[in-house]
């Protein structure tokens, strides 16, 4: 799998578009999950997505032939959601922050999706509870385990992707099961959950 | 061990990442520990909701990218983002204007392959022209380079904190930081477009004058 891989890398990184057009799409959807995930909706994900092949493909005559190709392309794509996301951050006009009365400000809690109807499949409201907690990490936490969770990477190949160390990637990961857990625990229990600033990001 | 490690080790359980003796401590903690044997069941099932998340991605993706591996446009344009110059665009460096030292910086004008130079008074003149003209205006955030004004924007230079438009005659010119002149220098070299004179040599603390040529200016 990996010899068949490198030689697409070698015809591709010569120039040759079918090759190149058989990494796509051997690799889009974990590209296009990570992307959508760090994006949070499909429209930018498709962007970033595309994005980072374009780069792929301008970035593959000086790609080290011998390295592998996936985590090259995933650090790709977490630095193109990355950029996105501070993009975004930094273009933001309206602050999610209130008076708290106080002379502070008070983070708002961001509403979690409420199903359309009470009808509605409870495994997709479920699975829209998840997609909200993974959106409320903070990037470094959410990438890792979109990485691992949705992609299906080993935290070798993470760890590797993202630049990290392979025990940084473990605790990242472990981290932010836990705040998952806690976030998708205090949505159940909304009557008595106080607006709080852990709900904010990932671990530290 | 505590529920803290243990919720660690979970993780790794889920994925298959512990070490047999992490596996065998952890098995030790759950037999008593009713909290984390919960917290078990809930990796699991969070865990199944969230691989179960992965969707496939639209056809439109190897589509486009390929669209555009086959056909490159040859031409890049800068465009400024945010609408308010919604215009295809090149980056002509005028003048250098002068640092608070008042050290002269490196002068020089060029414009970008493909685009044809306006007149213009001598650099020098120009320069002070541009600080008698001086206007504060909206510093624009940000500048985006495209191959194609339709296409979705291709990348960003980042931070462009310091850049401020001004107006000179009659049309817009944009003062320069340092670090900006550095990023649009670093910007007109990655598209392999030829970089202003001076525009990477700018000192700290200078700034210099950049024209935005449309390309109806351009003609």
């Amino acid at each position: 799998m990996r010899a068949v891989e490198d030689a697409l890398v070698g015809r591709a990184a010569a120039g040759d578009h079918d090759a190149f057009e058989a990494l796509v799409l051997a690799h889009q959807k974990q590209v296009y999950n990570l992307a959508l995930r760090m994006a949070g909706n499909p429209d930018d994900a498709l962007d970033l997505s595309q994005e980072t092949f374009l780069r792929a493909w301008r970035g593959l005559p000086s790609f080290r032939a011998g390295a592998a190709f996936s985590t090259w392309l995933y650090r790709l794509a977490g630095n193109v959601c990355i950029d996105f996301l501070r993009r975004r951050r930094r273009e933001k006009t309206v602050p999610l922050y209130a008076p708290d009365g106080e002379g502070g400000e008070t983070e708002l809690d961001l509403p979690s999706p409420i199903p359309d109807a009470l009808a509605q499949a409870l495994s997709r409201f479920e699975r829209e509870q998840v997609a909200w907690a993974l959106s409320r990490l903070e990037p470094d936490y959410r990438a890792a385990l979109t990485l691992r969770a949705v992609d299906g990477l080993s935290y070798a190949e993470i760890a590797e992707a993202l630049d990290i160390p392979a025990g940084t990637v473990k605790s990242r990961i472990a981290r932010a099961r836990e705040k998952m857990r806690a976030l998708l625990q205090k949505n159940g229990n909304q009557s008595d959950s106080p607006s709080s600033k852990r709900a904010e990001g990932g671990p530290k | 061990m505590d529920c803290n490690e243990a919720l660690a080790l979970l993780s790794g359980r889920l994925d298959g990442e512990n070490t047999p003796e992490e596996e065998a401590r952890l098995d030790a903690h759950l037999k008593t520990c009713p909290a984390c044997r919960a917290a078990w069941e809930d990796y699991r099932s969070i865990g199944a909701l969230t691989a179960s998340l992965a969707v496939e991605p639209p056809e439109a993706l190897a589509r486009g990218v390929m669209e555009s591996v086959r056909h490159p446009r040859k031409k890049r344009r800068f465009l400024f983002g945010g609408g308010t110059l919604a215009a295809a665009a090149v980056i002509a460096l005028l003048a250098a204007v002068y640092a608070p030292s008042r050290e002269t910086v490196p002068t020089g004008r060029s414009t970008l392959p493909g685009e044809t130079e306006t007149a213009m008074e001598p650099v020098e003149q120009q320069a002070r022209s541009a600080e008698a003209r001086f206007e504060a205006a909206d510093p624009i955030p940000e500048l985006v380079i495209q191959d194609d004004p339709e296409a979705p924007a291709a990348e960003t230079v980042p931070a462009f904190s310091g850049l401020t438009a001004v107006t000179v005659d009659g049309e817009p010119c944009y003062y320069v930081d340092a670090a900006t002149a550095r990023q649009l220098a670093a910007a007109c070299a990655a598209y392999e477009l030829t970089v202003p004179d001076g525009l990477a040599e700018l000192p700290d603390g200078a700034q210099c004058l950049v024209r935005i040529v449309l390309p109806e200016d351009a003609g």
